[in-house]
């Protein structure tokens, strides 16, 4: 005799009641996300909660820097103190001489009717690379302060070191010249030639010109606002004969992780 | 409890450090934690303060990470023993 069988059926669903369980989660987790995503002083209320560590993790880097001069030999010191002395002098003199100079390029600005320099904020950097992704800056000022995004950034007075990228209430981030994608148009500082620069990452700026173009080692790149700024320095000059162009990498005019303290100013479009 | 403490740590750690450190401490989480779903409330916490560029992705390129790490160890989670030390 032939048996037949039928499948029981259960009630057992393709979804168990865990799948159901981490579902919730997720839509939960993805709501809040996109509330706050929209909520701009959400971000703001972060970039405040976390800026205290920021500012432990920037006095913990800072620390690690100075463990080296623990060790050092005592005439070092006595050298290096004799020779610092020496240079403060020298950099007094230098402020005298700007100073008359800036007073000078002020009238004459006045004068020519060129339009004013406009103000300048200064901020601290509470953070740097490595507690922020390389390239970039976290500093201490946002919109309360006037501050919008594009806005230039300054190490000094016409050094150019990045823009304003993104901005909270009162905290910014600042993306470096050399950010990975960052073009930037200026011109060469001995040629007055055009010349168009990338940001390369890892503190590094790069350029393509042709291979007549004028450029040598050490030539500064000047970006022009109101004022005339300097945004890189020329490192290495590689010429590509077969393809008729020149690889130029440049870096930073000064060095990062030496700055505390930046000047913000308000991007003029000319 | 061992788990909120995590949670806070994969934060602040960091944001004090290295933001790098966001990276093998989710790994971490996830081998540590069964459906470590908090990774993702962290990085996006980390996004809103660090700048990777412009666009959606990089934009929210450590919660991408955190959630397509929570989908992957889901997707393995019959394939491997998953433990729950957390």
């Amino acid at each position: 005799m032939k048996m037949m069988y039928q499948i029981r059926r259960t009630n057992q669903s393709r979804f168990g009641k865990s799948f159901f369980k981490i579902l919730t989660i997720f839509l939960l987790i993805a709501g809040f996300i996109l509330t706050v995503s929209f909520f701009e002083p959400a971000h703001s209320f972060i970039s405040d909660a976390l800026s205290p560590l920021f500012r432990s993790g920037n006095f913990f880097y800072a620390s690690l820097g100075k463990i080296p001069d623990l060790f050092s030999d005592e005439n070092k010191i006595i050298e290096e103190n004799t020779r610092l002395l020496s240079e403060i002098e020298n950099l007094r003199l230098n402020i005298v001489d700007y100073d008359s100079l800036k007073y000078e390029n002020q009238r004459l600005r006045e004068e020519l009717k060129i339009r004013p320099i406009g103000k300048v904020v200064s901020a601290s950097v509470i953070a740097k690379f490595p507690q922020v992704p390389l390239d970039s800056l976290f500093i201490d000022r946002g919109t309360e302060d006037g501050i919008n995004k594009g806005d230039l950034v300054l190490a000094g007075d016409r050094i150019l070191i990045g823009r304003i990228a993104e901005v909270f209430r009162n905290k910014a981030t600042v993306a470096l010249n050399s950010f990975a994608g960052t073009v930037s148009f200026g011109s060469m500082a001995r040629t007055d030639e055009p010349i168009e620069i990338k940001g390369a990452g890892g503190g590094n700026i790069e350029a393509k010109v042709p291979i007549d173009f004028d450029i040598v080692v050490g030539d500064k790149i000047i970006l022009k606002d109101s004022l005339n700024y300097q945004a890189a320095t020329v490192g290495v000059v590689e010429e590509d004969s077969s393809a008729g162009f020149k690889d130029i990498l440049m870096s930073l005019p000064v060095d990062i992780y030496k700055i505390n303290t930046v000047f913000i100013k308000a991007y003029i479009n000319e | 409890m061992n788990r909120v403490l995590f949670f806070l740590a994969i934060i602040i750690i960091p944001v004090i450090f290295g933001w790098f450190l966001f990276i093998p401490m989710a790994l971490l989480f996830v081998y540590l934690a069964k459906v470590p779903y908090e990774i993702i409330i962290a990085g996006f916490i980390l996004d809103s303060v660090y700048y990777f560029g412009d666009g959606f992705f990089v934009g929210h390129l450590l919660t991408i990470f955190s959630l397509l790490l929570i989908v992957a160890s889901l997707f393995l989670s019959k394939k491997i023993y998953w433990q729950e030390v957390i």
